[in-house]
C-alpha cells in the first residue's frame, strides 16, 4: 500500500518535471496576425500582390511556443511541409521562410512578402528574397496557393510536436491582355471596346492614353515580327476607330506602313517590330506586351466581364494612342493590348439638338434624385402592396 | 383645357357617387356568390394590369420642322411597360363597374449621338431619353356580356390625367443644353383609352374556380386597348403618344 501511494507521487512529480514528447506545439493567434500593407478584399485577403511585393510587405504572426527547448522554430511555406522530403532532397517543393531558436515562449514570427514569392528551392530561407523576385513571370497569372508551416525542428531536422498552418498565397503577375480594342469617338472622350481575355483571375480593366508624338517603335518594312509582338501582332489585325471610319474622316487599311488617312485610322498597325504600337499615333508610352506606366491611365472599368469603358478628360481634335490593360483580384495590372487610335470630337446628343431645334422643356423636376427610376419604382412597389395588404385586411 | 376640365368632372363624379352594395359574407357564407355562369365567385373589386405596347413620344411634334428624336433615335420601335391597379367602386347591375385607376409606365430611348460637325456621322457616345409617365384615370368597364352571358369579352374605356418625368443623359450623366438647362423635366396633360378584355377563364372554367377560391383571383383577362396621351403643355416637352398596349389583367 505504501508503494502505491509512493509510486501515485512519483508520477505525479513527474509530470512536473519531465514533459512528454507530445506536449511540444507551436500555436499562431490568428486575431492578432498583421501586415503592413492592407488585407485585398475579396477571397484572398492574406495574399501577396506585385505591389505588396515590392513594398516590401511583412506578415506579423503572434505564436506561442511549447516545450521548445533545444528545437528551431520554422516557418516553411508549401503544400505538405510537415513531410521531411518535401523540405530536403531532390524533390523538395516547400521553401523556408523564417528561422529562429527561441527564447521565449511567446514571440512575434515576421515572415518577408519577398522570402515568400522568391520560392527559393532549396536553401530558402529569411532574407533571401529581394525585390527582383517580385517581377519573375514564371508564375502563373492566377498565382499560388501556399500553406505556411509553423513548427519545431529538431537536431534530427524531424518536425517535434504539434505544428500550426495559415494559408497564403501570392500572384505577381497580372492577367492577359484584352484583344480587338478599338476607339470610338465621344466628345472629350473615347469610347474603347474590347473582347475580355479568359484568365480566371481578371477583375477590371485599365485604359491609358498617350497624345504624344514620341518617338515610338515604327514597324519595320516588311513586317518583319519580333518574338514580343507575334501575339499583339495577331490581334493588332482587328484594331480600328469605328466613328472615323463611320463619318469618312480619313481611315487606312491594313498595311504595314499604316500611311493614308486624313484624321482616324483604321486597320492594322503595328504589325511587325519588336515593341511596335500603332504607326498611325505612335506612342512611346503605350507598348503592346509592356507592364503599362500608371500615370498614362484614362480610365477603366470594373467586373471580368465589361467589354466597354471610356477614356475621359481628353482634348477634342487630339489624336490618342488608346491601350488597355487587365487587373486581377490583387490589383496586379497585365501586358498592355495592341494600340489603338482615336480622336475624339464634339458630338450632339438628343437633349442638345432638342433645345436647338426650339425645344422648351428641360431644367429639372422636383422631388426625386437625378435618376428617379429606382427611387420611383420603389414608391410603386410601395403603392401597389399597400393596395394589396388593404385586400387582404378586409373582412370575409 | 377642356379635355382637362371633362376628365376633372369624370374624377369628381365618381368621388361624389355612391358605393354600390359590396359583396361580402353573411351567415351563409360569401354573397358574392354564384356568377352568371353559376359559378362561385369570391368578392371582387380591383383589377391588375401588367401592360406593354410599343412608345413613341411626340417629341418632334413642337418642333417647326426639325425633328432631334428621329435623328437621333431613329424610328425603330421602342415599348414601354407598365402596371395599372384599378379600383372598381362602383357596380352598377346588369351593365359593368366603374372606379378609378392609377397607372405606372417606363419607356427608354438610346442611340449614338451625332457628330457635331454636321456630317449625319454618328459617334460610339450614347445618348438616350428616360420616359416615366404616371396617371390617373377613370375606368369604366362593361362586363355584364362576360358575367351573364356566354361572350367573353368585356370593353371598357379610361380617361384621366397623365403626368410623365423625364430625363436625358450624353453618356456621362445628365445631358445639357447649350444654355446650360439641365435635360430633365417633366410633362402633364390628358389621356384616354379605348379597349377590349378577353376572359381567358373560359379556356379552362373548373381552374379559374379553383384559383379563386384558392387565391381570390375572380377573373383573367387578356386585353388590348388604344391608348393616347397629351403630355406637356406650354414649355413642356410633349412626351405623350398614340398608341396600343396589350397585357394581362386580374381582378381580385
Amino acid at each position: 500500500m505504501a508503494f502505491r501511494r509512493h509510486l501515485t507521487a512519483l508520477s505525479f512529480a513527474a509530470c512536473f518535471v519531465v514533459q512528454p514528447a507530445w506536449g511540444q506545439s507551436v500555436v499562431i493567434h490568428d486575431q492578432g496576425v498583421e501586415r503592413i500593407q492592407h488585407s485585398h478584399e475579396g477571397t484572398k485577403p492574406w495574399w501577396v500582390s506585385r505591389s505588396d511585393c515590392v513594398a516590401n510587405d511583412v506578415f506579423t504572426f503572434p505564436v506561442d511556443l511549447v516545450d521548445f527547448s533545444g528545437k528551431s522554430l520554422e516557418v516553411w511555406a508549401g503544400k505538405n511541409c510537415t513531410d521531411q522530403a518535401e523540405r530536403e532532397g531532390d524533390q523538395a517543393d516547400c521553401w523556408k521562410v523564417y528561422d529562429v531558436f527561441p527564447q521565449l515562449k511567446t514571440l512575434d514570427v515576421k515572415v518577408r512578402a519577398q522570402d515568400l514569392v522568391a520560392k527559393t528551392i532549396p536553401g530558402g530561407k529569411a532574407g533571401v528574397g529581394t525585390e527582383a523576385d517580385c517581377d519573375k513571370t514564371d508564375s502563373p497569372s492566377v498565382g499560388e496557393a501556399v500553406t505556411l508551416f509553423f513548427m519545431l525542428i529538431d537536431s534530427n531536422n524531424a518536425v517535434a510536436g504539434a505544428h500550426d498552418t495559415y494559408e497564403s498565397g501570392f500572384d505577381v503577375v497580372g492577367p492577359a491582355a484584352p484583344t480587338s480594342v478599338s476607339a470610338g469617338v465621344g466628345e472629350e472622350r473615347l469610347i474603347v471596346s474590347w473582347s475580355a481575355p479568359s484568365d480566371e483571375d481578371r477583375a477590371g480593366y485599365r485604359i491609358y492614353c498617350d497624345s504624344g508624338t514620341g518617338t515610338g517603335s515604327a514597324p519595320a518594312a516588311g513586317g518583319a515580327a519580333g518574338a514580343a509582338a507575334d501575339a499583339a501582332a495577331d490581334a493588332v489585325a482587328d484594331a480600328t476607330t469605328d466613328a472615323a471610319a463611320e463619318a469618312g474622316v480619313g481611315g487606312s487599311d491594313a498595311g504595314s506602313d499604316g500611311g493614308g488617312g486624313t484624321g482616324g485610322s483604321g486597320g492594322t498597325g503595328g504589325s511587325g517590330g519588336g515593341s511596335a504600337g500603332n504607326p498611325d499615333c505612335p506612342s512611346a508610352a503605350l507598348t503592346p506586351g509592356a507592364i503599362p506606366q500608371a500615370e498614362y491611365q484614362c480610365g477603366s472599368a470594373d467586373g471580368k466581364v465589361a467589354t466597354e469603358g471610356t477614356a475621359s478628360d481628353l482634348t477634342n481634335g487630339v489624336t490618342y494612342a488608346v491601350a488597355v490593360a487587365t487587373t486581377d483580384e490583387l490589383g496586379n495590372v497585365g501586358p498592355l493590348s495592341q494600340v489603338a487610335c482615336g480622336t475624339p470630337q464634339p458630338v450632339d446628343d438628343f437633349f442638345e439638338l432638342y433645345r436647338r431645334a426650339g425645344g422648351k422643356g428641360g431644367g429639372g423636376f422636383c422631388a426625386l434624385g437625378a435618376d428617379p427610376s429606382h427611387a420611383t419604382l420603389g414608391l410603386a412597389a410601395i403603392v401597389l402592396g399597400a393596395l394589396l395588404v388593404r385586400r387582404r385586411r378586409r373582412p370575409a | 383645357m377642356r379635355p382637362v376640365l371633362g376628365a376633372a368632372l369624370a374624377l369628381a363624379a365618381f368621388a361624389w357617387s355612391a358605393a354600390a352594395a359590396a359583396q361580402g359574407t353573411d351567415e351563409l357564407g360569401p354573397y358574392g356568390g354564384l356568377d352568371g355562369r353559376h359559378q362561385y365567385q369570391s368578392p371582387q373589386d380591383v383589377a391588375f394590369e401588367l401592360r406593354f405596347g410599343p412608345y413613341r413620344p411626340e417629341v418632334d411634334s413642337e418642333l417647326s420642322g426639325a425633328t432631334p428624336f428621329d435623328d437621333t433615335f431613329g424610328g425603330d420601335k421602342r415599348y414601354m411597360i407598365g402596371l395599372e391597379v384599378d379600383w372598381q367602386a362602383l357596380r352598377i347591375p346588369s351593365f359593368g363597374s366603374f372606379g378609378p385607376g392609377m397607372g405606372w409606365g417606363y419607356t427608354r430611348f438610346s442611340g449614338d449621338a451625332l457628330l457635331a460637325d454636321g456630317s449625319g456621322g454618328r459617334s460610339a457616345q450614347q445618348t438616350t431619353l428616360n420616359i416615366m409617365p404616371f396617371y390617373l384615370v377613370g375606368v369604366l368597364r362593361v362586363d355584364v356580356l362576360a358575367r351573364e352571358t356566354f361572350v367573353p369579352l368585356v370593353p371598357y374605356a379610361k380617361a384621366g390625367l397623365g403626368y410623365a418625368l423625364w430625363w436625358s443623359s450624353d453618356g456621362d450623366g445628365t445631358a445639357h443644353g447649350e444654355d446650360g438647362t439641365l435635360g430633365r423635366g417633366s410633362s402633364y396633360g390628358v389621356q384616354w383609352a379605348l379597349g377590349g378584355m378577353f376572359l381567358l377563364d373560359i379556356i379552362d372554367q373548373t381552374s379559374a374556380v379553383e384559383m379563386d377560391a384558392t387565391t381570390g383571383v375572380n377573373n383573367s383577362y387578356f386585353f388590348l386597348e388604344w391608348y393616347r396621351s397629351q403630355l406637356g403643355t406650354g414649355d413642356q416637352m410633349k412626351v405623350g403618344t398614340n398608341t396600343w398596349m396589350l397585357g394581362l389583367a386580374l381582378e381580385i
